[in-house]
C-alpha cells in the first residue's frame, strides 16, 4: 500500500466516526495541554527564580559565621564559633583571584528627616558592596572607601527610602538621623524592585563598622567575596579557606559560593519541573485507554471489513499496520490539538497573571508530542493485533 | 489452470467430525463458466473457500496456473488472493464508508498500484459496469444490484484469473439478480473464468458446465 493511500485510507475510518474520534483525541489533546501548561509554569518559575539569583552577578561566594554541613543558611552557631569581623573581610582581599570582600550586616532601623520618619531596611556594608552587586547610584556617590574601623556618618538611601522621606527633592549633602544617629546622605540609589519579595529599595546603606556599632554586635552576618569570573571556583574556595582557618584557628564559617548554589536550585526547579510533567503525562495514559478501548470497538465492528480486505489481498501485516496507523494518528491529531490547547493556555495564563512566569519548554513541548505517539501506538498493539490475527473467513462471515 | 486432486476438508464440531469435503478432484480450464449447486450443507461454499485461498485443505493438492499453491504461507497466500482471486460474496461486502469508485479500486490501492495507473483502469471498470453517475456514491445510497455490480468491478480490478461468486444472487429479488448474472455471464463471454455457487436451478441451467455437489462429494459434472 502507498503511503499516501495508507494515510487517507487511516483518515477515512476516523472520519467515519467524527464523534468518537473527537472524543478519543480529545483524551490526548488534554494531556498534552497539561504537560505543556504544568511544565510552562515549572520552567517559568525555574527562569524566574534563577534570574533572581543571577542578577547580582554569579562570581560570588558567601561567607556566613557558623559551620554547616550542607549548603544552605546557616542553622546557627556551634560554641566555639568565633565572630567573623571586619579585619577578616580585609584580610580576604588577599585571597587569590578575589575582586573585593564586603562586609555585610542588615537589620531594620528608622530613618527620620525633618519631621518625616520611616522603618527601613539598613545594610552595614563595606565600600565596594555597590560594584559587587551590580547595584548603581541615580545620585551622588555610594560609600566612600574610608577606614573601614573609623567610617563618616555617611549614609545611602535606596529610591523608595528617599522618595518617602524628600518627595522629590533633592536629599544629597542632607542630614537625616538613622537609628537616632546624625548621618549625611552621599548618594542614591537606582531603583532595583522586588527581589524574591525582599524590597530592595526600601533601604539605607551606611558603613559596616557603624551598623555593627548600631546594633551593639560583634560579628558580621556575612562577607560576600567577589572573583574573577574565569577564576577556577576550586582554587578561589580554597584561599579563602586557607586564609579564614588560620586566622580563626578552624573552620568554624560557611563559604557558599552562588554557583553551587544556584546548581542546587536548579537541580530542585528541574525536578519540579518533571513531577509536574509526570502529573500531565497521567492524563496522556488515560487518553491512551481512550484509544484502547475505541479501537478495540472498532476492530469488533469492522471484522467482517477486515475479512473483506484480506480476501482481497491484505496481508496481516498491513491490517496490523492499519490498525496501529488509526491509533498513531488519534494520537497525532489529539496531540496537535492539545499543544495549541496548551499553549494558548499558558499565553492566556500570562496575560490574566503577568506575576506568574510562564514559559513553554519546547524540549518538554516535543517529548510530550513523542509520548503522546509512543502512548497512542501502545494502545494501538492490542486492538491491531487482535484484527491482524482474525482468520479471514470467519472475520468474512461476521455479520 | 485449477487442478484440485484428492482435496479434503473436515471441520471439528463439537468433539464430532464433520467432513465437508472427502477427496474432491476437479479441474477447471481457462474460460470456463462454472456452477455448483447441491443441498445446504453439501461443502459448496466449503470447495469455493477452498479455491479462493480463503481456506486450506487438510489433505490434497492444489495447483493454480501450474503452481502447487497447497502449502504457501500466509502472506504468499493473501498475495496470490490479490493478483489471481476475485471473490464475490452474497452480501457484497462493500467497505460502507467508502464510495463505489473507492471500493472498486480497493484491491488495486492495496496492491500499492501507482494512482496514475489505478485511474484509467477505474474509469474503464465504472464504464464497463454502468456506475459511472455512481462512482461517488456510499453503499448505503445505491441499490442492492448497484452494490453487487460495484463489488464485481472490484473483483475484476485486479485482473484476476478466476472469478469466484457465493450465491451472488442469494440477497437480490429475482429481476435483479438475474441482470447481476447477466454481469457475470458478460464477464465470461469476454474470456473469464467464473464459478458460481447457486441454488437456484434456473441460474445453474444458464451455466456451460454444471457441478452437483452432496455431502462434501462431487456427484455431478455435466457441460454444454
Ligand atoms: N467453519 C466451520 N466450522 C465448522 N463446520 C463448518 C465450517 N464451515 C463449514 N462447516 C460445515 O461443513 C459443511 C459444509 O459447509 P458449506 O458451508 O461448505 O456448505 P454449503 O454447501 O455452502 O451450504 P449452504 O448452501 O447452506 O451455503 C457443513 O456441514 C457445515 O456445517
Ligand atoms: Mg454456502
Amino acid at each position: 500500500m502507498r503511503y499516501a493511500d495508507f494515510v487517507s485510507f487511516t483518515f477515512a475510518s476516523l472520519r467515519a466516526q467524527r464523534l468518537r474520534t473527537v472524543l478519543t483525541a480529545l483524551g490526548i489533546a488534554v494531556g498534552i495541554a497539561a504537560v505543556i501548561l504544568l511544565t510552562s509554569i515549572g520552567e517559568g518559575l525555574h527562569r524566574f527564580v534563577i534570574d533572581e539569583f543571577t542578577q547580582f552577578g554569579t562570581n560570588i561566594i558567601a561567607v556566613n559565621p557558623g559551620r554547616i554541613q550542607t549548603h544552605g543558611a546557616p542553622l546557627g552557631a556551634v560554641n566555639t564559633v568565633r565572630p567573623l569581623t571586619i579585619d577578616d573581610a580585609l584580610a580576604l582581599r588577599r585571597a587569590a583571584h578575589v575582586q573585593a570582600a564586603v562586609p555585610v550586616i542588615q537589620g531594620n532601623a528608622e530613618i527620620t528627616h525633618a519631621g518625616r520618619s520611616r522603618r527601613v531596611t539598613l545594610y552595614g556594608v563595606g565600600a565596594e558592596f555597590g560594584a559587587a552587586f551590580r547595584m548603581r547610584v541615580a545620585l551622588g556617590q555610594f560609600l566612600p572607601e574610608d577606614d573601614p574601623r573609623t567610617p563618616r556618618a555617611f549614609a545611602v538611601l535606596g529610591s523608595k527610602a528617599a522618595m518617602e522621606l524628600f518627595g522629590g527633592d533633592n536629599p544629597l549633602g542632607d542630614r537625616i538621623r538613622v537609628g537616632g544617629e546624625r548621618y549625611r546622605v552621599v548618594g542614591v540609589m537606582q531603583s532595583k524592585g522586588q527581589v524574591l519579595g525582599f524590597d530592595l529599595d526600601d533601604t539605607v546603606f551606611i558603613p559596616v563598622g557603624r551598623a555593627l556599632e548600631m546594633f551593639n554586635r560583634e560579628s558580621l552576618m556575612e562577607i560576600d567575596v567577589t572573583y574573577e569570573p574565569t577564576a577556577p571556583l576550586a582554587e578561589v574556595e580554597e584561599g579563602i579557606k586557607r586564609i579564614l582557618s588560620a586566622r580563626h584557628g578552624s573552620e568554624d564559617y560557611t563559604v557558599t559560593p552562588q554557583q553551587k548554589m544556584l546548581e542546587v536550585f536548579g537541580t530542585v526547579l528541574d525536578a519540579i519541573t518533571f513531577a509536574v510533567a509526570a502529573i500531565g503525562g497521567i492524563s496522556l495514559v488515560v487518553g491512551g485507554v481512550g484509544i484502547l478501548t475505541i479501537l478495540t470497538i472498532a476492530v469488533a465492528e469492522r471484522t467482517s471489513e477486515i475479512g473483506l480486505l484480506r480476501a482481497v489481498g491484505a496481508t496481516r501485516r498491513g491490517i496490523l499496520l492499519l490498525f496501529l496507523g488509526e491509533a498513531a494518528l488519534l494520537a497525532v491529531l489529539g496531540g496537535t490539538a492539545g499543544l495549541l490547547l496548551g499553549w494558548s493556555a499558558a499565553l492566556a495564563l500570562h496575560l490574566v497573571l503577568p506575576a506568574l512566569p510562564v514559559h513553554t519548554p519546547w524540549s518538554y513541548a516535543l517529548l510530550a508530542e513523542l509520548v503522546a505517539l509512543a502512548v497512542g501506538l501502545a494502545a494501538g498493539v492490542l486492538p491491531a493485533r487482535r484484527a491482524a490475527h482474525l482468520d479471514p473467513l470467519d472475520a468474512l462471515r461476521s455479520e | 489452470m485449477i487442478r484440485l486432486s484428492g482435496i479434503a476438508r473436515t471441520f471439528l464440531v463439537g468433539g464430532e467430525e464433520v467432513h465437508a469435503l472427502r477427496a474432491v478432484d476437479l479441474g477447471i480450464a481457462h474460460g470456463e463458466y462454472l456452477s455448483i449447486m447441491g443441498p445446504s450443507g453439501s461443502g459448496k461454499s466449503t470447495l469455493l473457500n477452498i479455491i479462493g485461498l480463503l481456506d486450506r485443505p487438510d489433505t490434497g493438492t492444489y495447483e493454480l496456473d501450474a503452481k502447487n499453491v497447497t502449502a504457501l504461507s500466509d502472506d504468499e497466500l493473501a498475495r496470490v488472493r490479490r493478483e489471481k482471486i476475485g471473490f464475490v460474496f452474497q452480501f457484497f461486502h462493500l467497505v460502507p464508508r467508502l464510495t463505489a469508485a473507492q471500493n472498486i479500486e480497493l484491491p488495486m490501492v492495496l496492491a500499492g498500484i501507482d494512482p496514475a495507473a489505478r485511474r484509467p483502469r477505474l474509469a474503464r471498470l465504472l464504464a464497463e459496469y454502468g456506475l459511472e453517475e455512481r462512482a461517488g456514491h456510499r453503499p448505503d445510497q445505491l441499490s442492492g444490484g448497484q452494490c453487487q455490480r460495484v463489488a464485481i468491478a472490484r473483483a475484476m480490478s485486479m485482473g484476476p484469473t478466476v472469478i469466484l461468486a457465493d450465491e451472488p444472487t442469494g440477497n437480490l429479488d429475482r429481476h435483479t439478480g438475474q441482470e447481476v448474472l447477466g454481469v457475470l455471464e458478460r464477464v465470461h463471454h469476454n474470456g473469464g473464468t467464473v464459478v458460481v455457487v447457486t441454488h437456484d436451478p434456473e441460474i445453474g441451467a444458464r451455466s456451460q458446465r454444471r457441478l452437483r455437489m452432496l455431502d462434501g462429494a462431487v456427484v455431478a459434472d455435466e457441460k454444454g
